[in-house]
């Protein structure tokens, strides 16, 4: 029986922190690409929204929306690239996020279309985030390369953990 | 899903022309889940549905949670003839992806949970929940453009996972 869902590479940010989480030197072998990851900020908040940036491209050509259960979202901006959410340093201590990005169709040179979704649990009755966020890439080269970047020039924390895998239709 | 696990392709498809629908038939029972990648677009936009072993009973229910911008929000549809996958996020001229889970699909013991994400960022994303009142096992899932035809290069693939 094949297995066509395969880790590509893990990445675990050791004890400095790390101001994004970098995968580099995607091969074009898959169909979808699947990010699973665990993600904590030195952020004083709460919680902090996550971007992501493809091919280290410096105009953004994204839409997307998201819906979140602490506030509302923001709407069809064209520089809208929040995909996943992280605690932040006013979370309770230890706490780490989980989010699933979800890249369809990554090699596609007509677009692509990401899905996300995360909780950042906090232990509280007034202060969580749980998000869906869907975005529109237009950028029309392969994906080569994917950065994971916390919003607001904070930086990850130790223990954060991203996984890539790669998923095959054939 | 550790490496190792199974995730297997079934089936997949890349349309050659405009179709009202597409079919995954002859599922076998040997996963434990199945799930369904689509990418899609339609020409008027329209709500992606699916009807499982072709069953046009009031057998279909589903909850949504949305997002377009505004303040997100919750709707529901009880004993439908179809069940629906997105409530927002849904094809247009512009595409969606959607990603949808059909659980305990072999099974002939329980009614079928189906979890689904859809978005498309110029109308909306959403969390759908719905369940095909049944004990009778998955074999065939059709999909369909509500109220208009998914377009020429729309993709659809059906995976299988097994538990062990």
């Amino acid at each position: 029986m094949p297995n066509t869902y395969e880790l590509i590479t893990s990445i675990t940010v050791g004890s400095g922190g790390a101001s994004s989480i970098d995968f580099t030197s995607i091969s074009g072998t898959y169909t979808d690409l699947l990010i699973k990851c665990s993600l904590r900020t030195g952020e004083a908040s709460i919680y902090t929204d996550i971007d992501m940036t493809l091919n280290g491209e410096s105009a953004r050509q994204w839409q997307g929306l998201y819906a979140v259960t602490t506030s509302i979202g923001a709407s069809q901006q064209t520089a809208f690239n929040i995909v996943a959410t992280a605690n932040g340093a006013n979370s309770t201590a230890s706490t780490f996020s989980n989010c699933d990005v979800y890249i369809s169709n990554y090699n596609s040179s007509s677009g692509k279309a990401i899905s996300g979704e995360g909780v950042a649990e906090n232990n509280s009755s007034t202060n969580w985030n749980n998000n869906i966020s869907g975005n529109t890439v237009t950028n029309g080269a392969a994906v080569t390369s994917i950065s994971l970047v916390p919003f607001g020039g904070n930086s990850f924390v130790q223990y954060s953990t991203a996984y890539l895998y790669g998923i095959k239709n054939s | 899903m550790a490496a190792g696990s199974t995730y297997t392709p079934i089936a997949t498809t890349t349309l050659a022309s405009s179709t009202a629908s597409y079919t995954f038939s002859s599922i076998p029972s040997t996963y434990t889940d199945l799930v369904v990648v689509v990418n899609a677009t339609t020409a008027a936009g329209s709500d992606l549905t699916y009807r499982v072993n072709g069953d046009t009973g009031t057998n279909y229910s589903s909850v949504y949670l949305y997002g377009t911008g505004s303040t997100p929000g919750s709707a529901r549809s009880l004993n439908a003839s179809i069940g629906y996958t997105d409530y927002y996020g849904t094809p247009g001229t512009t595409p969606s992806v959607q990603i949808i889970n059909f659980m305990s699909y072999a099974s002939t013991s329980v009614y079928k949970p189906v979890l689904s994400r859809a978005n498309r960022p110029s109308s909306g994303v959403d969390l759908t929940i719905s369940l095909w009142r049944s004990t009778a096992a998955i074999n065939s899932i059709t999909l369909t453009g509500q109220t208009s035809n998914l377009l020429t290069g729309s993709t659809l693939t059906l995976y299988g996972i097994a538990a062990a």
